[in-house]
């Protein structure tokens, strides 16, 4: 499976620039994120309260991105992080955030970041959205298209609001970071 | 020059010893240190690589999940700091070459384009591994590594340690071997020279100074107890060699006068069968004159001369022979008595005489006034004398000349030296004249050569006298000179026998009855006519039993008795008669062929007075009656 993914992104490199194969940038591109995501998830320290139990699964809902949601639940099957499962749930204004460690806001749902945003940095949710605009907004990181490849941003601030440490060496591959207290 | 090779020769081994174990120690050492290095710098090199490219796949991780080429290409930059490091790459999880660096950019050694199995592989110059990227969760690529790994310039460069530790320890060790050397060696060498000191100069005293109480010490002690061992035994070897030596030296010299004795023994036999037969043609002849001219005639007279003298030749090498028998076996026995010089001289004389005018050789007396009395049995003095003036007038031609010199030496000594004109003798023989059965001149013109005993029985009787003989000569054909020196009795007064025989004229003797007894008729009748052509009465007989019977009949005033009479020996008679009143006083002369001192002894414990020895001679027969005459008979 993952071998599949950089096998598109490999893909998405040679086919950059070419306009027919927009709509099947797209796809590579979600499938890019989709992999991002849950990988994300073995960089980042979650508050001991997150994992009440050593059985508990990383859970990471999906906002706006239904087609996103179903690539990533097909991609973490068998997969583990941490050692823990992964479970992806589809998320809904009305869905508490509760036991969700992982929110990922898709492109047409980032109006309601600031919403999410307290609730998020409450429960320790990782906020991942997309633009360069959603680090503004509170997201704590950010996927970019840099040169056609899926890059992404990392707001140290609203990481350390959301109780969360991310490993350095996730933020050694990240476009721009934004470091914390700015 | 052997010597010193040796000594050379123990250094070079020593220091060749200390050497060698240097070397090999050496060697061992360096070749299980290098060993060991070698094996433990791979491992460690392997290990240490590995940790390195664990390092580098965790801390790109990140870039391989993330797709982020450059952020592994920096990473990788890093090894810059590492010099033996020479290549490097990053293939992701597919095999897809996903980051490399390079140490030497002109490097054109090809990376792997995908990558091997895990582990490490290492070539002659380098050495290159494979690690995987993995994370708790998954395997995200590969880090492969290439880095210098110079096994053969790792091994020069230990060489060189090695061959300049091993050239400082050789030298440190020859250093010390030589300075070892004065405490092993030392005792050694000075072994060595003490063996040197002996084998060339057998100097067993010689001993090494012990310095060390080690096993050279035991060796220095031991050596020195065997030299002291061999020296003794040379010694002793020695001392018995030189006894030998003289032992053998003695033998052989026994066995040379032996084998001379012998020589001598051989040719007085021959001598004496010749000598022995020599008058016996004569006598025949004479005897046959006598047949044929009758006794009367002027033939006659001459044989009878003739017969005479051969006789009495005969007689002497017979009394000759008998006495060295005698003198031999030791058994003479000296009648001595106090005579005077001039009887013996004159009985010498007397006996000479005849043979020397024969010979046509001059004889002179010179006597001195005063009378000299020898402590001597005149018999034999008279024998010796008479044997030397024989032996004079023997080698000396007609027209030569004997003189007989009598001299008083000292107070009581003379001298008597019987010089001739004869043949002398050489030199190199005067030594051996006095030998038994020695002659000098064997030729056949000289008729009284003789047995060779003359000379050396009158020597020894002049010695059993106490005095001595010496011979010199000037040489061959210049005459020789006896001279015998003998002790004398200091007297003042010449006694009265002594001056009735100095006159040399004996009385006429009385008439006198006479028994003559032998088993020979012969003898008795040629006895009995001599007798009685000397006016004696004479009865024979011819056993003893006649002869007893007639001593008692005439009463004799003088018997002669044969010892072996039959029916009744000469001893048992000479014992019968002195029992015999009428025959006590009887003068009782022992005739006999048997001449030993035993026999003399024999017949004077029968009662004999006088012992003869056969054959009789005239003047034997007129001495006795002579003696009648001066001494009165005994009382009958």
């Amino acid at each position: 499976m993952i071998r599949w993914i950089l096998l598109s992104s490999m893909l998405l490199a040679t086919l950059s620039g070419s306009a027919r194969a927009q709509s099947e940038d797209s796809d590579l591109e979600r499938r890019v994120k989709a992999a991002y995501l849950y990988k994300f998830a073995g960089y980042v320290a979650w508050p001991d309260s997150s994992f009440p139990d050593p059985t508990t699964p990383v859970r990471i809902a999906v906002l706006g991105d239904d087609k996103l949601r179903s690539e990533l639940a097909t991609m973490v099957l068998g997969h583990t992080v941490n050692g823990r499962a992964v479970v992806v749930l589809g998320y809904t204004e009305e869905d508490s955030l509760a036991g969700v460690h992982v929110l990922y806001v898709g492109r047409q749902e980032t109006s309601r970041l600031p919403k999410l945003r307290d609730e998020a940095r409450k429960r320790s949710v990782l906020l991942v959205s997309e633009g360069d605009d959603a680090i503004d907004q509170g997201s704590v990181i950010a996927f970019v298209l840099s040169r056609r490849r899926v890059r992404f941003d990392i707001s140290m601030t609203c990481a350390a609001k959301s109780g969360l440490t991310l490993s350095s060496r996730l933020l050694s591959v990240a476009r721009t970071v934004v470091p914390a207290g700015s | 020059m052997i010597f010193g090779g040796i000594r050379r020769s123990i250094r070079r081994k020593f220091m060749l010893v200390v050497m060698a174990t240097t070397l090999v120690a050496l060697l061992l050492a360096s070749i299980a240190l290098v060993t060991y290095d070698l094996l433990t710098y791979k491992r460690t090199w392997v290990a240490d690589l590995s940790t390195q490219a664990d390092i580098l796949g965790l801390a790109s991780a990140p870039a391989l999940s993330f797709q982020d080429p450059k952020t592994a290409q920096e990473n990788l930059g890093l090894l810059s700091v590492r010099p033996n490091v020479t290549a490097a790459a990053i293939y992701t999880s597919d095999g897809r070459l996903f980051a490399s660096y390079r140490r030497d950019s002109t490097d054109n050694t090809p990376l792997p384009p995908h990558p091997g199995p895990a582990g490490h592989e290492a070539g002659a110059r380098d050495i290159s591994l494979f690690r995987p990227i993995v994370t708790p969760d998954e395997q995200l690529g590969w880090v492969y590594l290439r880095a210098r790994y110079d096994m053969t310039g790792r091994l020069l460069s230990y060489l060189a340690i090695v061959v300049g530790v091993m050239l400082a320890s050789l030298t440190a060790a020859a250093l010390m071997s030589v300075a070892l050397q004065a405490s092993v060696i030392r005792p050694i060498l000075a072994i060595a020279d003490v063996a040197h000191e002996v084998k060339d100069r057998r100097n067993y005293a010689a001993r090494v100074p012990k310095t060390t109480e080690d096993e050279t010490g035991y060796l220095v002690e031991t050596f020195n107890d065997m030299l002291g061992e061999v020296g003794q035994r040379t010694e002793d070897l020695e001392r018995a060699n030189r006894r030998l030596e003289q032992e053998v030296a003695v033998r052989q010299n026994a066995e040379h006068a032996l084998i001379e004795a012998d020589r001598r023994k051989d040719e007085f036999l021959a001598t004496l069968a010749h000598e022995l037969r020599n008058p016996l043609a004569p006598l025949r002849n004479a005897l046959h004159i006598l047949k044929v001219a009758g006794p009367g005639s002027e033939d006659g007279k001459a044989a009878r001369d003739i017969m005479d003298r051969q006789l009495r030749q005969l007689v002497r090498l017979v009394d000759d022979l008998l006495d060295v028998s005698r003198i031999t076996t030791g058994k003479v026995v000296l009648q001595r008595e106090s005579v005077p010089l001039a009887t013996i001289v004159e009985n010498a004389l007397e006996t000479v005489r005849p043979f020397v005018a024969e010979r046509g050789i001059a004889l002179s007396v010179t006597t001195p006034d005063m009378p000299l009395v020898l402590r001597a049995d005149s018999t034999r003095m008279a024998q010796a004398l008479t044997n030397l003036l024989h032996n004079a007038a023997k080698f000396t031609d007609a027209g030569g000349r004997i003189d007989l010199r009598v001299e008083r030496e000292g107070l009581d000594g003379v001298t008597i030296t019987v010089a001739d004109t004869g043949i002398g003798i050489p030199t190199d023989m005067l030594p051996f004249i006095f030998d038994m059965f020695t002659q000098l001149d064997r030729s056949l013109e000289r008729p009284y050569s003789g047995l060779g005993v003359g000379l050396s029985l009158a020597k020894r009787l002049i010695e059993l006298h106490g005095g001595s003989l010496e011979a010199a000569s000037e040489g061959q054909g210049k005459g020789t000179r006896f001279t015998a020196r003998l002790p004398r009795i200091v007297v003042f007064e010449p006694g009265p026998r002594a001056a009735t025989s100095e006159g040399g004229t004996p009385r006429t003797p009385a008439r006198r009855r006479v028994l003559l007894a032998d088993d020979n008729v012969d003898f008795t009748s040629s006895f009995a006519l001599m007798l009685r052509s000397m006016g004696h009465d004479v009865i024979e007989a011819h056993d003893g039993a006649e002869a007893l019977q007639a001593a008692r009949a005439i009463q004799p005033e003088v018997a002669f008795l044969d010892i072996g009479l039959p029916k009744m020996n000469g001893y048992d008679l000479a014992r019968r008669l002195r029992e015999d009143p009428a025959t006590r006083s009887t003068v009782l002369v022992a005739v006999t062929g048997w001449g030993q001192d035993g026999d003399r002894k024999l017949a004077a414990e029968a009662g004999f007075d006088l012992h003869l020895v056969k054959p009789v001679e005239s003047t034997q027969i007129e001495t006795i009656f002579a003696g009648l005459a001066s001494t009165p008979l005994r009382p009958s």
